[in-house]
């Protein structure tokens, strides 16, 4: 009996262990470093679901995270209306132009791509969530890349428990609702570039404007 | 005891939204009303926006520090689209000199504006 313990007891361990060990792969920064950008222009955002709002919510939360994180982001909306004067409406059209072009045009240091791939709801009777999937892709003015993250994430609307099982429900099946008719993703968007910019293993280091920072 | 407690846990919970709340810029509402505006672009919509940029100017500038990277900027560009090139030009000034990152975009944007306006003024006497 104390044996078969011990044996049960090993392989509990060597599952625990086996689960711990993942592999963690150093970042290269050695581009990014040496690029050492103080600006990032963040380009309209390329949509590859059939999801229409998608990209608006991601253009309109990309600005933050990377103002916070310490660098100049040029204005979104300007940007997007200089690339439409020039005759560039889509990300793919934008994407064929090449980085040096786009970064000679404005002046950039980097050019951030960011690509939807997945975009899909699965509504349920008490709560929507969401699976997206998205590239960021981050590019010096000469062309190269000097970083990149992918983003694959679950998202169901957050309620605060009242401690009432049956208020809960109702309260969840509430949000459901609303999520439903008039679903709000920019949370959904601010923690997926959280992941990518502040949070992940890749996170960016810190801009010029960044506290900490020469 | 007890009461010793909740003060720690008050004086943590405050410190701890208050961290939230510490931004390195003052942002106001715009990614929301960014959005809204993408989300219907009307007319309207852009007022909202505008509002909500020109409140947040407001704020900071009564603070001393500078609105946060391209603020200025989309701000000048939504003059622009309402035919103000003149103020256009002075948002993008402004831009400029808050961020010199900008200065090469910002430039040429008031080149553009500034031929228009010239254009403009010459075009003037010959309607007469």
């Amino acid at each position: 009996m104390n044996k078969f313990r011990v044996l049960l007891l090993s392989i509990l361990l060597i599952l625990a262990t086996s689960c711990a060990t993942q592999p963690k792969q150093p970042y290269d920064w050695t581009a990014f470093e040496a690029a050492d950008p103080r600006s990032i222009l963040v380009l309209p955002v390329l949509n590859n679901t059939v999801d229409i709002d998608a990209p608006l919510y991601a253009l309109s939360t990309l600005a933050i995270p990377l103002g916070e994180k310490g660098y100049y982001v040029f204005p979104v909306n300007t940007v997007k209306i200089v690339l439409e004067q020039e005759g560039l409406y889509e990300g793919e059209a934008i994407k064929e132009l090449g980085t040096q072009a786009i970064a000679n045009l404005f002046g950039a240091d980097s050019v951030l791509y960011v690509e939807i791939d997945q975009w899909d709801a699965k509504y349920a009777v008490l709560a929507t969530t969401v699976t997206v999937d998205i590239n960021y892709m981050l590019d010096d003015k000469d062309g190269t890349r000097i970083w990149e993250e992918d983003v694959t994430m679950n998202y169901t609307p957050q309620q605060n428990s009242s401690g009432n099982p049956l208020a809960d429900l109702v309260a969840a099946a509430i949000v459901a609702g609303i999520t439903r008719a008039a679903p709000n993703y920019i949370p959904l968007m601010q923690q997926a570039n959280a992941k990518a910019f502040v949070t992940g293993t890749r996170a960016l280091p810190n801009g010029p404007y960044a506290a900490d920072n020469k | 005891m007890k009461l010793m407690y909740r003060i720690v846990f008050i004086a943590l919970s405050v410190s701890f939204f208050s961290g939230c709340v510490n931004t390195k810029h003052d942002w106001g509402n715009y990614e929301t009303e960014l959005y809204t505006y993408y989300k219907s672009p009307t007319p309207e919509e852009q007022e909202e926006l505008m509002n909500e940029l020109a409140t947040t100017f407001a704020r900071t500038e009564s603070k001393g520090v500078v609105p946060p990277p391209g603020l200025y900027a989309e701000y000048g560009t939504f003059l622009f689209q309402e035919g103000d090139l003149p103020n256009a030009i002075v948002f993008y000034e402004k831009e400029k000199n808050a961020w010199p990152e900008s200065t090469q975009f910002m430039d040429s944007l008031i080149s553009t504006l500034q031929k228009r306006i010239d254009t403009q003024e010459t075009r003037k006497p010959d309607d007469e």
